[in-house]
């Protein structure tokens, strides 16, 4: 049953960011670029809402789930109606790239359902919070708050966003019942729609600008695993159970998905002026808040971009008229949507990750200096003191980190080499959709790196865990996007 | 620059070969599985030779042990058939670092030609013994490289007697923590056990067992039990519990910290050793604090064993 709980949701959820999007006339797409915009739009409104009923004290209750969902079917059978009328852009690119799109869209999204969920995060952080709101548990209930008692109830994180645990226990909800293999099939399909959002912010560069960007986001191992190729001889039979893998129940592609959707819908915002897309990239920023904690740094970054922009406009020719509405628009019903899970989440205990309060000019100078931290490592007898850092200031070990990162062609292909060359070197001369989008990027790289100078746990072992590629998957598409416009600015004489 | 950025994206996209080669191979093996995980689809996994080497060197340190007084019973040189190492193998490096970290070897291969002396290149300090026990003979710590089925079979308890020091340093994964205690070592695992410990054959029957008997509305309070000599991650039942048999609530002595960061999940271990979670008083008052109807022992350790696991209602674990 929570197979068909599972499509009810995808469905659902599609219909209502149908129902959200832009009409075609003001927001030229392909069908292809919509479903992907609709999808994104339609689980941001999902978390969004959920997370103000939450903080309401409304839990996801049977009726609650069937509400939300009904509404957004509705809403967006009513649009399919209405759209009949209004014709679509057509899909850039050739029959190869569809084609390839095509078989990596399904298989990504039948691959997250190959096996039930089996990774530490999916299942220790998020899947525990979706199975206590399934259950009909008060978010702000002492599911969610006891663990500081002395003997508390268990739960790590347990202010993390509620984004994945809504959209899982919508399923069960829904299905009848929570299966681990199931309550992932909402979480299918971010990878496969990052290609169709990176082509619909291209498309005022024209479309073999939106082609070459789905091409290269699709070309991306690491919307699908990490460091599948770093062993050799290849260990193909841990496939899926080794862990590296993205796909399932984390938040990583969430996010990114989220982010690249609102960066795509904020670039056609801002050359269209068209407030009704500003206010969708809003709701996509604050949905990205809603699945992980860093899509509210995100939100300040993209906020921050957007001032430095306006700060210095360029040339005449090349700047949109009256930015500032649509980027407004963006960030302020961004943050409106976001503020009941800001309300919410100060309510919720804070037992580990307090970067705010650890961000001290002591923390960051300490981090300039050679360090010595207290690790077991392997197994050894606890207590016992480690230097396996080997004695270099933090900030040398995450710059490294990135480093190495941006060169690992196995993870990444040539993303980053790419996005390297598409800065826009001179401000006041380029366009100002690519500057804000590096900045973007920038930005975001700078605030990750920022954070790890400053983190309560050990840099090596946290590198373990895939930190910071798995931060840098969230800014794929703004990467993408920067990049992808660099190679086809030459035919962008249809900037519109 | 035009022609450059659009010769990389070409390039670029022979990247996507690695995503296609990953999901057919995951749909092979999901398909091969009944698309389920099992736990004997892991297997062991060596750490970087110069990790482990690391590791160990950083062992003495800590204990104020000089690397020029450690002797290491060195098992594991050979390959299967006897024949020797390739210069780049795992034990080659391993044995390799350990003699850069000033420590002496003395290896259970025998070396009639001087082959392996002559790779090792460790002069005096290496010296090779016809037979696994008479490699202990004096030795300050035994380390297991390789799984050979040869050296699995022999006596751990003789090998024990025979070695002045108490770590037996197990790079394979393969020594039975039943073993190893019966004898009196003290294990150093140096190697990554991929099966992460939710797939874990007895934790699953063991969770089926408590959701069978405890209803979903009713909580538990976890009593964690031993010596609480672990800090390993792996020890950490209770998360795994939690999830599982969620959405009955779950209680821990000091669950913020046990939940938290690895330091903080230290700090824990080492409360716990100190208090005595298992003591009759601190069952009692968890029990009232927490109005839990059962309480469920486990034992604190990496490896999961049922015997050593018990659900009782609340009324009998305070008898």
């Amino acid at each position: 049953m929570s197979a068909l709980g599972g499509l009810f949701v995808v469905l659902a959820a599609w219909l209502g960011g149908r129902a959200l999007l832009p009409a075609r006339s003001t927001l030229a797409r392909s069908r292809w670029e919509e479903a992907c915009l609709a999808w994104a739009a339609g689980t941001s409104a999902l978390t969004v809402l959920a997370t103000a009923l939450a903080w309401l004290g409304l839990p996801l209750s049977p009726a609650v789930a069937w509400g939300m969902l009904g509404a957004a079917a509705i809403a967006g059978l009513g649009r399919l109606r209405r759209d009949r009328r209004e014709s679509l852009a057509p899909a850039p690119g050739g029959r190869p790239l569809h084609l390839l799109l095509a078989i990596l869209a399904a298989a990504t999204a039948a691959g997250t359902l190959v096996f039930p969920l089996n990774e530490f995060d999916p299942l220790i952080h998020f899947a525990l919070k979706g199975k206590l709101l399934a259950a009909g548990a008060d978010p702000a209930g002492p599911a969610f708050t006891g663990v500081t008692a002395e003997f508390g109830r268990i739960m790590t994180h347990p202010n993390y966003p509620l984004g994945i645990p809504i959209l899982e226990a919508l399923t069960a909800r829904i299905g009848g019942g929570w299966d681990d293999r199931w309550v992932q099939l909402p979480l299918a399909f971010w990878t496969a729609c990052l290609p169709g959002l990176v082509a619909a912010g291209l498309r005022p560069w024209g479309e073999a600008a939106a082609g070459r960007g789905a091409l290269l986001a699709a070309s991306i191992p690491i919307l699908v695993v990490r460091d599948f190729f770093a062993e050799w001889p290849l260990r193909l039979t841990d496939a899926g159970i080794s862990g590296g893998i993205l796909l399932g129940g984390g938040g990583d592609l969430a996010l990114a998905a989220c982010f690249a959707a609102a960066c795509a819908l904020l670039v056609r915002a801002r050359r269209s002026g068209s407030l009704c897309t500003a206010a969708v990239a809003g709701l996509c920023l604050a949905g990205g808040a809603m699945l992980k904690n860093e899509g509210a740094a995100l939100l300040a970054v993209l906020a921050l971009a957007q001032l430095l922009v306006l700060a210095v406009p360029g040339p005449a020719a090349a700047a949109p008229t009256r930015p500032w509405r649509p980027a407004g628009v963006a960030v302020a019903l961004a943050l409106l949507l976001a503020t009941p899970w800001f309300l919410h989440r100060s309510r919720l205990p804070s037992i580990d990750e307090a970067y705010s309060s650890r961000l001290t000019p002591t923390a960051l100078a300490a981090a300039f200096r050679p360090e010595r931290t207290t690790k077991e490592v392997f197994g050894q007898r606890a207590g016992e003191e480690s230097e396996a850092a080997a004695g270099r200031p933090r900030a040398a070990v995450v710059a490294g980190y990135f480093a190495v990162e941006a060169g690992d062609l196995a993870s990444w292909g040539l993303l980053w080499p790419l996005f390297l060359l598409g800065l826009p070197l001179r401000p006041r001369r380029g366009d100002p959709e690519r500057r804000w989008l590096a900045l973007a990027v920038l930005g975001g790289i700078a605030a990750y790196a920022l954070v790890l100078l400053i983190p309560p746990w050990y840099l090596p072992s946290l590198r373990a865990t895939g930190i910071p590629e798995r931060l840098l998957v969230h800014l794929v598409g703004p990467a993408a996007m920067t990049a992808a416009a660099a190679v086809g600015r030459r035919g962008a004489a249809s900037m519109a | 620059m035009a022609g450059l950025r659009l010769l990389l994206l070409r390039l670029h996209t022979a990247a996507v070969i690695i995503p296609l080669v990953f999901l057919a191979a995951l749909f092979v093996q999901g398909f091969a599985s009944g698309f389920t995980v099992r736990a004997e689809n892991y297997t062991p996994v060596r750490i970087d030779p110069e990790l482990a080497a690391e590791a160990i060197r950083q062992g003495w340190a800590s204990r104020r042990q000089d690397p020029a007084g450690r002797v290491v019973a060195f098992w594991g040189l050979c390959e299967e058939d006897g024949r020797p190492p390739a210069a780049d193998a795992f034990p080659v490096r391993l044995a390799r670092a350990l003699l850069a970290a000033g420590a002496r070897l003395q290896i259970a291969d025998p070396d009639p030609d001087g082959a392996l002396a002559a790779l090792l290149q460790g002069g005096e300090r290496v010296v090779f013994r016809d037979d696994p026990l008479a490699a202990c003979d004096g030795a300050t710590e035994l380390l297991l490289a390789s799984p050979r089925p040869d050296l699995l079979e022999v006596d751990l308890a003789a090998a024990r007697q025979r070695t002045s020091g108490s770590f037996l340093i197990d790079c394979t994964g393969r020594i039975e923590p039943g073993i190893y205690k019966r004898t009196g070592f003290i294990l150093l695992p140096l190697y990554y056990v991929r099966t992460p410990p939710w797939r874990d054959p007895g934790l699953r029957r063991f969770i089926a067992m408590v959701a069978n008997r405890v209803p979903e509305d009713e909580s538990i309070l976890l009593v964690p039990t031993g010596d609480f000599a672990s800090t390993s991650p792996r020890c950490r039942w209770f998360l795994h519990l939690n999830v599982a048999l969620a959405p009955r609530p779950l209680y821990l002595l000091g669950a913020a910290e046990a939940c938290g960061t690895a330091e903080q999940y230290q700090g824990w271990v080492a409360r716990m050793r100190r208090m005595e979670p298992a003591a009759p008083e601190t069952v009692r008052r968890g029990l009232a604090a927490t109005g839990a109807r059962w309480v469920l022992r486990y034992r604190h350790e990496e490896k999961f064993r049922s015997g050593e696991w018990e659900l009782l209602p609340a009324e009998e674990a305070l008898r």
